[in-house]
């Protein structure tokens, strides 16, 4: 599972693509990130594609088939738990103190 | 993580050390700076329960968050104290400094106690806050005593010729709530009720 660091790294880069629905299932909630990421700008998705695989984006592209991408963002979602990020962020952030 | 017993609040040096990181973290999150946010995360976490930083990065980042969420829950002081209810809009002083929280309050326990700061570091932070409130209403009780005895207390009214005192003003915290007069309202004689007007009080007579 992603350390500390990386877990909100890639929260950050995949942040401005999050669906506003929180009730999406997992594949609803992936889908609407890579339709988001598609609209805004392709090159991220290979971005965000070679730091969940440890691949180079050359690799990426050579031997990621589309069809798979879905997959694969939803495995590392799952296995990663990067659902609760947002969650965490909206409490800590709802806190106020001083 | 087996290490870590059960987590318990800190106490008042430590505590006021963890509200200034929950501080920076939280404005961190609204500045989106990811790096600070990691840094807030980590650095909550390693203070509230006492690991190295460089151990908490080789765990899960779910790990180090049920970690920050417990110590969180423990830290959580659940005494509404008025003044620390209403210093958050206080403007900050051109000699505020970071950190400067702790010390403010170690000066004024301090001061007042003649404790050291090693016992006030380890004080309970329930006591310590309620102890700070009382040492802040008693100074301000001296002051407007010295006030009420000083000659700058009186003023002339001249509306009625009569000297007038003026109380010291009190800090936000330390007003009641005003009451507020009720609004009169003129109601036309045209749409008054005529003849004797019996209340309800008239009427539980007549019943009884």
């Amino acid at each position: 599972m992603l350390s500390t660091r990386d877990a909100f790294d890639f929260y950050y880069m995949i942040e401005p693509y999050l669906p506003e629905e929180n009730e999406l299932d997992l594949f609803e909630f992936i889908g609407t990130i890579i339709s988001n990421i598609k609209e805004d700008d392709p090159g991220v998705l290979v971005d965000i594609l070679s730091k969940v695989t440890g691949k180079t984006n050359e690799e990426v592209l050579e031997t990621i088939k589309p069809q798979e991408v879905l997959v694969i963002l939803a495995d590392f979602f799952a296995e990663n738990k990067l659902l609760y990020m947002r969650e965490f962020l909206k409490v800590i952030g709802n806190g106020r103190s001083k | 993580l087996s290490n870590v017993s059960e987590i318990t609040r800190s106490k008042l040096k430590e505590w006021i050390e963890l509200e200034e990181i929950r501080s920076k973290l939280i404005q961190a999150i609204e500045r989106k700076e990811v790096r600070l946010i990691s840094d807030g995360v980590l650095s909550y976490v390693s203070v509230a329960c006492n690991f190295d930083i460089n151990d908490l990065e080789e765990l899960s980042w779910i790990e180090v968050i049920t970690l920050f969420s417990e110590a969180s829950i423990a830290n959580h002081l659940k005494i509404d104290l008025p003044f620390l209810r209403n210093s958050a809009g206080d403007e900050e002083a051109v000699w505020e400094y970071e950190g400067r929280t702790w010390y403010l309050y170690a000066h004024m326990l301090a001061k007042e106690y003649g404790w050291s700061l090693n016992e006030i570091a380890e004080m309970d932070v329930k006591d310590a806050f309620s102890l700070v409130q009382e040492i802040m209403i008693s100074n301000q009780l001296n002051r407007e005593w010295q006030w009420a005895l000083s000659g700058n207390s009186i003023g002339y009214d001249s509306a009625t010729k009569k000297s007038k005192f003026t109380p010291l003003d009190r800090p936000v915290w330390m007003r009641g709530r005003a009451l507020k007069e009720p609004k009169k309202i003129k109601i036309p004689k045209a749409i008054l009720p005529v003849g004797n007007v019996i209340s309800f009080r008239d009427f539980e007579n007549v019943i009884n």
